[in-house]
């Protein structure tokens, strides 16, 4: 009797595809071995000594390995931190021109404003370092390395508003759906440690204001192998991933080892690929039970990095204590970590409330930067530090002398990168002396993905994945690599 | 002639009456050949009518062409052949309705070429009008590649030849020939020597022009080509006097090679190219001038990918730097290492470039393995035990720019040791017995030479 049944579970175009590339060589052996499986190029073919990732090799040699994204969530204001502009503090009140703001659109929270009061910054500029960067007293240890950091004062964005800027930052579309770029990093360069996963989020615990969803680290269309994996602060830094009450390991490792065999079976009858991305989480979940605790235990650092991160980093889930994770995630190999730090959406009550942010940040970023850099890390690993857009420079709601609020601002704002293959001590960019458009230099956020991707060695013209019918790719069409700034 | 007001309007009616001598001289073409075609042959008038009118409106044509070209809205030059055939085209227009009043009074012969010479002009004429109304590339700058080949496609003359690798770069042939052929050649060559000057040969180059040399070694004030391209562009001196100027970036790199002492034999490799230029030559050339890290600058056939698969299997993990570069970043993955295992990757010897034996056990006397990888740029032996005699064995690694020390026995013993190693760009000391006296004698002894330590010293 024949008992062939018909495989109704390929769609013509996915066996077509796939016969075409020669998947079916992909053995099971390879499927339960993470690098095996990941030592696959996108033509099915095995590299030689590729990591894992779609490419097997960099396009070119990478200058940085790993990158610590620290990000900002909310849009710190560049004009009290960064961006020095006296003409408004001796504007200050007066309303703004309307030939430096040209019709250009507002959000509706202050489009309806029957004036616009220039807001010039209560807090003291001074330069700082050989290299003369202005900062403002707000970040004094920040101030302490500007020697070694890089600040892009010339960034624009397409979005105005919270989630889509910061969906358009990390996935390089304000609609949601695309891959982060951790995802894309994950996908194409593969791992450094088979033990973790190559990007790990981290998120400052009990911050709120603007909603931060976790698909800003999502991996969209790509294999749900590269999405980020959230570690948080307390019992269960990976939720789910310790053993249940009454599991011990060896029954674990047996349970995973049967549910491997019915999983195999699943796969030919089906021929899904995300059983196999299915197949590597569990084993990564089983890899991870060890890696984990291991990383979260920072009982091992001594005082004097303590002291360095600050107070706050004594303390699992602030941001300080985070970046200390960062570094140890760093020194692992894991190649994309990402910090998120909400609370920088200072519509009103700035003066307090940016204070209150940059003691939360500004000590452990730069302590962050300076414990890599005696560690001999920045040799290849990038440490980025921005929000999503910037502030403008007039105030929302009412100017007194000692309060005011900023609205949003796509059209400028600066971000800091410190590390491998850029320059240090440098500035690029420039607005006008309203801080309200760039003059100089403009930066993308697409051309800042482009620099980024460059920096790993990746071509992001040429980093891509076919979905529905097209390639995509992190910068979509645009994004050009800032060679200025490359080292 | 005189150019009036009025002559430039009525010439301004020449690009409306081109087109019909194009559609009565075709038509009356085309009613011929099909009354050929037939059996039956009969006089028809209106091919003499068609003729007529073709060229009356021809010299209608001419004329109000002739007009529009004296208004000096067009280069003479480009003028030439289109005023001269028009002018044809009327003549052959005019014998061609004379000739054929009569079909019978005709040789098929000669009423067949003066067809055939009718449609050539016609052709050749409208293409060369089109040319000068909407330029010379206009035709062809959407065709398909191949077709665009064919025709040698378009010349862009915005930007210079590309240069591929700094190494074969000329100074004088490469870079500042490319400006004078794009932007001075047109009067300056071999058969055109305005002032005296040509251009196209390096040597009567040299000599310059009527009033001797154009180019002043180290001095671009007292040198004529710089100066006459420089001027105001209102200055009847200004260079060129006519098409485009010279951009920023070339005058740049005129400047840059006058007060390198306007060498026409060097190569890019014996200048120093301060940054500036190094962006100017980027976006001029597309050519990275930026120093280039040694292992970017190594050429090996990759590696072999079993020898790659045993290291694998020695426990070190194996990365090839990219598509193309072959040299290996490598990692020893665990905490314990064996010299057996070490040894392992002489068998790469020259591939590995970047290696990290941190958090190993490794030993001093095993660095004399890790001494014989002569690419290697980076290596980090952090958080191991070695002490100053193990860094005796890297003084010979001639291309190591980065050694990351920190959390070693290391003490001052080793300074010496680490003066000797040539090429070093960065050393890492922090967590080690180094003194700051020793770390700062260090820094003192190379200026290329950073010396990294903790935040409170080392």
């Amino acid at each position: 009797m024949c008992t062939h049944k018909h495989n109704t579970n390929y769609s013509r175009r996915d066996f077509l595809t796939k016969t075409s590339l020669g998947m079916g060589a992909l053995s099971m052996a390879s499927m339960l071995d993470p690098m095996g499986l990941f030592a696959k190029d996108h033509s099915g073919l095995i590299t030689p000594n590729g990591s894992g990732g779609s490419l097997g090799k960099p396009h070119f040699p990478p200058k940085v390995k790993r990158v610590i994204y620290l990000f900002q969530s909310g849009a710190p204001s560049q004009l009290d931190l960064f961006d020095y502009k006296p003409l408004l503090q001796k504007m200050n009140g007066q309303d703004l021109p309307e030939s430096v703001q040209q019709g250009q659109r507002l959000t509706g929270m202050s489009a309806g404003q029957a004036s616009l009061p220039i807001a010039g910054t209560i807090f003291d500029f001074k330069q700082h370092g050989e290299s003369g960067a202005w900062m403002s007293d707000l970040m004094p240890h920040t101030s302490k390395i500007v020697d070694d950091l890089c600040f892009i004062k010339s960034m624009y964005t397409e979005a105005i508003n919270h989630d889509p800027a910061v969906t358009f930052f990390q996935t390089g579309s304000q609609l949601p759906g695309r891959p982060s770029i951790g995802s894309w990093v994950s996908y194409g360069l593969g791992t450094d440690n088979k033990n973790l996963p190559e990007f790990v989020v981290l998120v400052t615990k009990d911050k709120y204001g603007q909603p931060l969803y976790s698909r800003a680290w999502g991996n969209g269309f790509l294999p749900s192998q590269h999405q980020g994996v959230q570690f948080r602060a307390g019992k269960d830094p990976v939720l789910y991933l310790t053993n249940p009450p009454g599991v011990d390991e060896k029954s674990r490792r047996e349970q995973l080892d049967q549910l491997q065999k019915l999983e195999k079976i699943n796969h030919e009858d089906v021929g899904d690929p995300e059983i196999l991305a299915r197949m590597a989480q569990y084993e990564m979940a089983f890899r991870m039970q060890t890696s984990v605790p291991e990383i979260m235990d920072t009982s091992d650092e001594p005082d004097h990095i303590y002291d360095l991160y600050g107070e706050d980093s004594r303390k699992p889930g602030t941001f300080a204590a985070n970046c200390i994770l960062a570094r140890r995630l760093a020194e692992r190999d894991v190649k994309f970590i990402q910090l998120y730090h909400q609370g920088w959406d200072q519509h009103g009550n700035l003066p307090n409330a940016i204070k209150v942010q940059c003691k939360e940040t500004d000590q452990a970023s730069a302590a962050l930067i300076t414990d890599l850099k005696q560690r001999g890390m920045l040799e290849d690993t990038l440490v980025i530090w921005g929000g999503e857009f910037g502030r403008t420079n007039y105030s929302q709601g009412q100017l007194t002398p000692t309060n005011f609020g900023r609205d949003h601002h796509p059209k400028c704002f600066t971000l800091f990168m410190a590390g491998a293959g850029i320059k240090k001590g440098m500035t690029l960019g420039a607005t006008d002396d309203f801080g309200y458009n760039v003059v100089q230099r403009p930066v993308h956020v697409h051309d800042f993905q482009a620099t980024l991707m460059h920096l790993l060695g990746v071509d992001h013209e040429r980093l891509t994945f076919k979905f529905q019918g097209r390639r995509y790719r992190l910068t979509d069409v645009h994004g050009e690599v800032v060679k200025e700034i490359l080292a | 002639m005189i150019v009036l007001d009025i002559t430039t309007f009525i010439g301004r009616f020449h690009p409306l009456i081109v087109h019909l001598p194009i559609g009565f001289l075709l038509l009356a073409i085309l009613i011929e050949w099909y009354q050929g075609s037939k059996a039956k042959k009969k006089n028809n008038s209106f091919i003499r009518v068609g003729w007529l009118l073709g060229a009356l409106s021809a010299i209608a044509a001419a004329i109000c062409g002739w007009l529009l070209a004296a208004s000096g809205n067009y280069p003479e030059a480009d003028i030439f052949w289109h005023r001269w055939l028009g002018i044809g085209l009327a003549i052959v227009a005019i014998a061609g309705w004379w000739l054929k009043r009569d079909s019978s009074k005709i040789s098929k012969l000669a009423n067949n070429a003066i067809t055939l010479l009718v449609v050539s002009l016609l052709l050749i004429e409208g293409h060369l009008g089109g040319n000068l109304t909407h330029g010379a590339d206009y035709l062809l700058a959407y065709a398909p590649k191949p077709i665009q080949k064919l025709f040698g496609g378009p010349e862009d003359k915005s930007t210079l030849p590309q240069l591929e690798s700094k190494d074969s770069v000329l100074v004088y042939d490469h870079m500042v020939y490319a400006i004078l052929e794009a932007k001075c050649l047109s009067c300056h060559n071999d058969n055109e020597q305005r002032g005296g000057l040509n251009m196209q040969q390096k040597t009567l180059f040299a000599e310059g022009g009527e009033n001797g040399p154009v180019v002043l070694a180290g001095n671009t004030v007292e040198s004529e080509l710089f100066r006459r391209v420089t001027l105001s562009q209102k200055n009847e001196k200004y260079m060129p006097p006519k098409g485009e100027p010279l951009t920023y970036d070339e005058i740049k790199i005129l400047e840059w090679w006058i007060n390198n002492g306007a060498d026409i034999e060097k190569s890019l490799n014996e200048h120093d190219i301060p940054v500036p230029m190094q962006q100017v030559i980027l976006r001029l050339y597309g050519l990275d001038t930026q120093p280039k890290a040694w292992y970017e600058s190594v050429n090996l056939p990759p590696a072999d990918s079993l020898q790659i698969e045993t290291l694998e299997k020695a426990g070190f993990r194996v990365k090839t730097l990219g598509q193309e570069n072959s040299l290996l970043d490598i990692k020893y993955s665990g905490k314990n290492i064996t010299l057996a295992q070490l040894q392992q990757l002489s068998i790469l010897k020259e591939h590995i470039t970047w290696l990290s034996l941190a958090n190993t056990n490794i030993e001093n006397d095993w660095l004399a393995v890790v001494g014989e990888f002569s690419n290697l740029t980076r290596l980090q032996l952090e958080k191991t035990n070695i002490t100053d005699q193990g860094i005796t064995h890297l003084t010979q690694l001639g291309h190591l720019e980065s050694l990351n020390l920190y959390g070693t026995n290391i003490t001052d013993t080793a300074i010496d040791l680490l003066k000797d190693i040539p090429e070093l760009k960065r050393v890492y000391l922090w967590g080690t017995k180094v003194s700051s006296e020793g770390a700062s004698s260090l820094a003192e002894s190379n200026t290329e030479l950073e010396v990294i330590g903790g935040i409170s010293g080392l």
